[in-house]
């Protein structure tokens, strides 16, 4: 059952009327219906389309930064103009799924999809961004951290709709990079994935923002590491990310890669991506 | 049942469809279009790729509903009607580039997209990458990756004709 | 018996020409006709097989009131029902330690698996199966599972198949009666593990089919992607109880087979058997999480080698333990594809002293069988053994390579398994790949160091293939079969040709090729031929597609019955044209040349005219000739071909993260004359990728509880273009002497030689941190963890 409604407040009614799924380009939820399918335990749930509400697919700048509406595809978030601290956002788009999802998958979709491994949850996390959440009472916004709860959870009510990333406007010094690694590197679930944003001056690091995803139900930031990389100089800012700092990361342990070694990766990737960025 | 209009191949049809019916459902058994296949359930083979809006997808995780008012090519779509091949499937014929066939259509609306977007032309490692959402078990994608690099010279104007492959 | 080569082809003959495929026009059009295109008849009912969740499991009380009760359900049918109209497989082959094992069609009592089906919902549409499914419930008794050949072997395990004592369905030893001595006076002996991972055929095509019962002229046709269709019809027919003339078996066009799809799959049976009881077309098509998890997987083998070996690197003893986990039923006898390892293991070495010990495990897993090179694990085995040996003398890999290896003036080599080896020729592969892959400065650039941190690695692997298996093989094997090909050429009135045999391809290009033996033979061009395939009602017997057969058997078949009828057509020529015998005549391109002084002018008539007249004008024959033109013709090639082929690849890995990364892959090869050097050069790509893909990424990973870690392409990782570099391949043919034409098999020794050479490059990199990885994939974590000392993973 799928309905399509045209505007935001029929979608909000809808939503409000009993239990349905939102659905944008659907590259997750489709192939989710049709691995639980092959198992017998095919899915009844209603779809809620919002593909056919009008300006959801806008990436808009105002005063406050950037607004990511929710049918916004990492394909035109590619193609888009946005400044160099997206670029760890821009790569994670380029290596999501090939091209022919990049082209339906949103990067919003990808953030409500809720998986341990999203690759767009690390780059956001590091832009410090905020989920613009409607619902009967209005508008309401939550940081990130606040709206990825764990593995496939959000704090979306039933009754509500994400219809926007809102991320404040970067300095414009800011330089990002993405990083990952899985059994090969695109189309298959991550082992670990880093993104890192930072600033510069006279050559030492004034700000750092780190990202991990992959490493625990949900992405996490690394206050202490980058706390430890507030002016470095920039070729010895990588080697400070320490082991130590990524203890809170809790990665699965499993026969495709220990934990040990997710860690590990993380602190690799970690070091190249910021390496990277501050290039 | 809800209708969807839309575009397939040039030729304008009418379908009732169920709410979940996915694009490539539509395709394969309302309107019989059966090049468009389908591998793997999970948006992983590539095998039902489809141009929507001259923009390949993966007709698997499409659904139809959200196809109305489309225009869409499949690989049935790309042969002149007097049956002359587009030039990436000569190329793929000329070098080998398929052997059971089965990924085939998906593999040549890939890499037709991918050509058309890159009117600068692309290295061997472009093409390579450009394929990350289409499997194939057979080939190795090795004369795939010729078979592209012949079709884009000619595609873009830059040869006349699919150059001869060699062994 | 083998049968004689017959003379080989005319210069300008069909065979050799790189000609483009015949069946490609209409798989580019979208026109191509798998399984799942079929135009199904208005009455058909939907298959859906429930399956079991549980590793092992006794099935208790099957409730599907409410799945029957949901409208449009015609039917569930559950082991009990279906095993009343199915016979089990029953596999009981003469082979000393192999205990007879049977496989119902569905269990009716035990579950063995993930996804063994348990059920089968029958309904107007698939839909509506699926829900029905959903709605059977099952008074599940869990048992205790066995995920490995540890749990297996352990004292007291559970037993998987209560017919088979401690799980183990086979063992069996052979050796030669020095090997005692030789190690005895071998200078030094290691032992080496080696291991593969489980993995499986993938084709892109899942399986499927439909099943149509002839209510009134009680006959079924079965419209079934299958590599083999005659045996797969003699095995249906039997298992249902039918005569073999009321079944016809129907492939259509098939998405890769690998080896997937050669007997009646468990769930074809079901179908069919539902289509007779109920009288109504039958269609099932299975998702890709079905057939990872439970259509048929393969490899899952581990090897301990102990070697004895010279100061100088030669191999004097060799003696190996293959164990297998073999999975939850026996679809194939359970040893022969360790035994075929096993005999291909002393490769092109000069060894002379050897000894094998086959040990195959039931485990609740998903069966395996054959998959393209089945026998794969042996080149790795034997190169690998001698990269160990090079190792630890401080020798030169390539060095100890052209030490061990038979030279050319050895050949005709009886190799220390008894294999007979002639028309190979492995120095000449081995040496072409080295230098093209530029084995010296490699090595030098190695031992200068790198400034990147990062290692290079570079393998080496000879593989002897074998291949074509004719039906010596099998009486040699003690295996029930046969190796021979009957193919059947008609020329009809109007020169129109028909070629058929009983392979069934799935992408190697029969088509084409075999309209170019048949050519060849016949003296038309490749073009007049029109090769039928996959129809049991069309072809002669024949024994199918599988172990690089088609090429040999098939086409070697269709150039000898060529031959035949050409004579029979230059002996009508030669009435026609007023001669007084065909002497002289020969066709060419559809036309009568006949010879004058030196050279050959045409004649004025050609295939069409002395068509016409055998049909049609019999009366003008020469006296005794029977009208017509048809010819079948039953092909036995010898015991085995065998092809050889070098391989090498470089790597280069970043230790920090354990990151590989192919550089260059360089392969040699000599498989006898190519009918099309296109196509064999496209089957060289293949085997390589495979090989490649199956030693970088692929695993089919159980937990310890049985269940499935990979149940979609998510899960299962296959090599995508980017994953493998541009393959360079060498061809160095030479016909071989004792086949038509000089045709070998080819198009597996590719995927043996890439998984050695990948590993062996792997090992030739951590060689230098003093680790090995002793068992593929060679992802990133394994390789970082081989680094850390990580375990399974061995220091040697």
């Amino acid at each position: 059952m799928i309905v399509r409604p045209a505007t935001l407040e029929a979608a909000l009614a809808l939503r409000a009327a009993g239990p349905a799924r939102p659905l944008a380009g659907g590259t997750d939820i489709y192939p989710a219906q049709a691995a639980a399918a092959a198992w017998m335990r095919p899915s009844n749930e209603r779809l809620l389309d919002l593909t056919g509400i009008a300006g959801l697919d806008r990436i808009e700048a105002d005063a406050e930064g950037w607004r990511i509406g929710a049918c916004v595809t990492w394909s035109a978030l590619r193609a888009a103009p946005l400044p160099a601290a997206f670029d760890g956002l821009r790569a994670a788009a380029g290596t999501i799924g090939g091209v022919q999802v990049q082209n339906r998958g949103t990067v919003l979709g990808n953030l409500c999809n809720a998986s341990p491994a999203a690759d767009g949850a690390p780059p956001l996390f590091s832009l410090d961004a905020g989920i613009e959440i409607a619902g009967p009472q209005g508008i309401r916004r939550l940081p990130l951290p606040d709206f990825l709860l764990g593995n496939r959870r959000t704090a979306l009510a039933p009754d509500e709709l994400a219809i926007a990333i809102r991320i404040p406007q970067p300095a414009a010094a800011a330089r990002s990079a993405f990083r990952k690694l899985g059994a090969r590197s695109h189309l298959v679930i991550s082992i670990a994935m880093v993104a890192v944003l930072a600033e510069l001056r006279d050559g030492h690091v004034t700000r750092a923002c780190l990202a991990v995803g992959a490493c625990g139900p949900v992405a996490q930031r690394l206050p202490a590491a980058e706390a430890a990389l507030i002016g470095a100089p920039i070729a010895m800012a990588p080697a400070l990310i320490a082991p130590a700092h990524l203890a809170a990361l809790a990665p699965l342990d499993d026969l495709r890669a220990s934990a040990e070694y997710r860690r590990h990766a993380a602190l690799i990737l970690l070091r190249r991506a910021l390496a990277e960025a501050l290039a | 049942m809800p209708q969807v209009t839309l575009t397939v191949n040039g030729k304008t049809s009418t379908v009732e469809v169920e709410g979940r019916t996915l694009l490539v459902e539509l395709l394969r058994e309302k309107l019989r279009l059966t090049g468009t296949h389908v591998g793997c359930d999970t948006s992983q083979c590539g095998a039902c790729v489809v141009h929507m809006n001259g923009e390949s997808v993966k007709a698997c995780t499409t659904l139809a509903l959200q196809a109305d008012g489309a225009s869409i090519t499949t690989i049935e779509g790309l042969a002149k009607a007097d049956g002359t091949l587009h030039p990436m499937q000569e190329a793929f014929r000329e070098y080998h580039a398929l052997q059971c066939g089965f990924c085939t259509p998906g593999m040549v609306m890939s890499a037709i997209d991918l050509v058309q977007k890159h009117p600068e032309g692309l290295s061997e490692k472009e093409i390579r990458e450009g394929l990350e959402g289409n499997l194939c078990r057979c080939t190795g994608y090795h004369n795939i990756v010729k078979a592209i690099d012949a079709a884009q010279a000619v595609m873009h104007g830059k040869a006349a004709s699919i150059a001869p492959a060699t062994v | 018996m083998p049968s004689p080569p017959p003379p080989p082809p005319l210069p300008g003959s069909p065979i050799g020409r790189a000609l483009p495929r015949r069946e490609d026009r209409r798989l580019l059009l979208g026109r191509g006709r798998f399984h799942d295109d079929l135009e199904l008849p208005g009455d058909t009912l939907h298959a859906v097989f429930l399956r079991s969740p549980h590793a092992h499991a006794r099935i208790g009380a099957i409730d599907s009131t409410a799945a029957r009760a949901l409208p449009g359900v015609i039917a569930v049918l559950t082991g009990a029902e279906i095993n009343a109209l199915v016979a089990p497989l029953k596999i009981a082959p003469p082979i000393p330690g192999h205990l007879p094992v049977e496989t119902p069609a569905m269990p009716a009592e035990t579950a063995r698996l993930v996804g063994d089906p348990v059920a089968l919902v029958l309904a107007e549409r698939r839909s509506i199966a699926e829900d029905a499914a959903e709605l059977i419930t099952i008074a599940w008794e869990a048992l205790p599972a066995i995920a490995s050949v540890a749990q297996a072997s352990a004292p007291g395990a559970a037993l998987v198949d209560p017919t088979v004592p401690g799980n183990r369905v086979a063992r069996q030893r052979v050796a030669t009666p020095g090997l005692d001595a030789a190690f005895a006076r071998a200078e030094r002996i290691l032992e080496i593990p080696f291991a593969q991972q489980r993995q499986t055929h993938a084709p892109i095509e899942p399986r499927g089919c439909l099943a149509i019962w002839d209510v009134g002229r009680e006959h079924l046709t079965l419209h079934v992607g299958t590599q083999a269709p005659h045996p797969y019809r003699t095995a249906l027919a039997a298992r249902l109880g039918l005569r073999e003339w009321q079944a016809t078996v129907i492939a259509p066009d098939m998405g890769g087979g690998f080896g997937q799809k050669i007997i009646p799959a468990r769930e074809d049976l079901c179908c069919a058997a539902a289509a007779r009881l109920l009288g109504r077309p039958v269609r099932w098509r299975e998702g890709r999480s079905e057939n990872l998890a439970a259509s048929l997987h393969a490899r899952e083998e581990s090897i301990a080698a102990r070697v004895g070996f010279g100061g100088d690197g030669r191999l004097v003893a060799l003696d190996v333990t293959i164990t297998v986990d073999s999975g939850g039923w026996c679809l194939f006898p359970a040893d022969y594809i360790a035994r075929m390892i096993c005999i291909i293991i002393p490769g092109a070495t000069r060894l002379r002293e050897y000894g094998y010990t086959t040990e195959i495990w039931l485990t609740n897993k998903c069966p395996s069988g054959p998959m393209r090179a089945p026998m794969a694990m042996a080149a790795w085995v034997t190169e690998g053994i001698l990269d160990e040996v090079a190792r630890v003398l401080g020798l030169d890999p390539l060095e100890v390579r052209r030490r061990n290896m038979i030279a050319q003036t050895d050949l005709p080599w009886v190799s220390a398994a008894g294999q007979r080896y002639e028309a190979i020729t492995p120095r000449a592969t081995l040496d072409a790949v080295a230098e093209a892959i530029g084995y010296d400065a490699i090595r030098a650039q190695q031992r200068a160091g790198g400034t990147t941190g990062k290692l290079l690695g570079l393998g080496l692997c000879t593989v002897i293939e074998s291949n074509t298996y004719g039906s010596a093989f099998y009486r040699a094997a003690g295996i029930p079969g046969s190796g021979h090909e009957a193919v059947a050429v008609r020329v009809e009135p109007s020169g129109a040709v028909l070629a058929s045999c009983g392979l069934m391809g799935s992408g190697q290009g029969y088509e084409t090729t075999l309209a170019q033996t048949t050519a060849a033979g016949l003296g038309c061009r490749p073009d007049d031929v029109l090769v039928q395939l996959g129809h049991t009602d069309i072809a002669p017997y024949g024994m199918g597609s599988r172990g690089a057969r088609g090429a040999t058997a098939g086409g070697g078949g269709l150039y000898i019955a060529g031959l035949r009828l050409q004579a029979k057509m230059l002996q009508i020529a030669a009435v026609l044209l007023g001669r007084n015998s065909a002497d002289g005549l020969v066709l060419r391109e559809g036309r009568v040349l006949a010879a004058t002084g030196g050279g050959f002018t045409d004649a004025g008539i050609g295939i069409p005219e002395i068509a016409r007249t055998a049909h049609l004008d019999p009366l003008r024959l020469p006296a005794g000739m029977m009208p017509g033109l048809h010819e079948i013709y039953a092909y036995d090639p010898p015991d085995l071909t065998f092809t050889d082929s070098a391989h090498a690849a470089l790597v280069e890995i970043d230790p920090e993260s354990g990151a590989i990364a192919l550089l260059r892959y360089v392969a040699a090869e000599n498989a006898g004359q190519a009918i099309n050097p296109i196509i064999v050069e496209g089957q060289g790509h293949g085997a390589i990728s495979l090989g490649l893909s199956g030693a970088l990424m692929e695993h089919l990973a159980y937990d310890e509880d049985g269940q499935l870690l990979a149940g979609s392409f998510m899960d299962y990782a296959l090599a995508r273009a980017g994953d493998i570099p541009p393959l360079q391949l060498m061809h160095m043919n030479i016909p071989d002497p004792r086949t038509p034409a000089g045709i070998k098999g080819m198009s597996e020794g590719g995927t043996m030689g890439a998984a050695g050479a990948l590993m062996n490059a792997v090992n030739d990199a951590l060689a230098q941190s003093g680790v090995r990885l002793d068992k593929p994939p060679a992802t990133p974590a394994r390789i970082w963890a081989a680094l850390q000392g990580g375990a399974g993973l061995r220091r040697t």
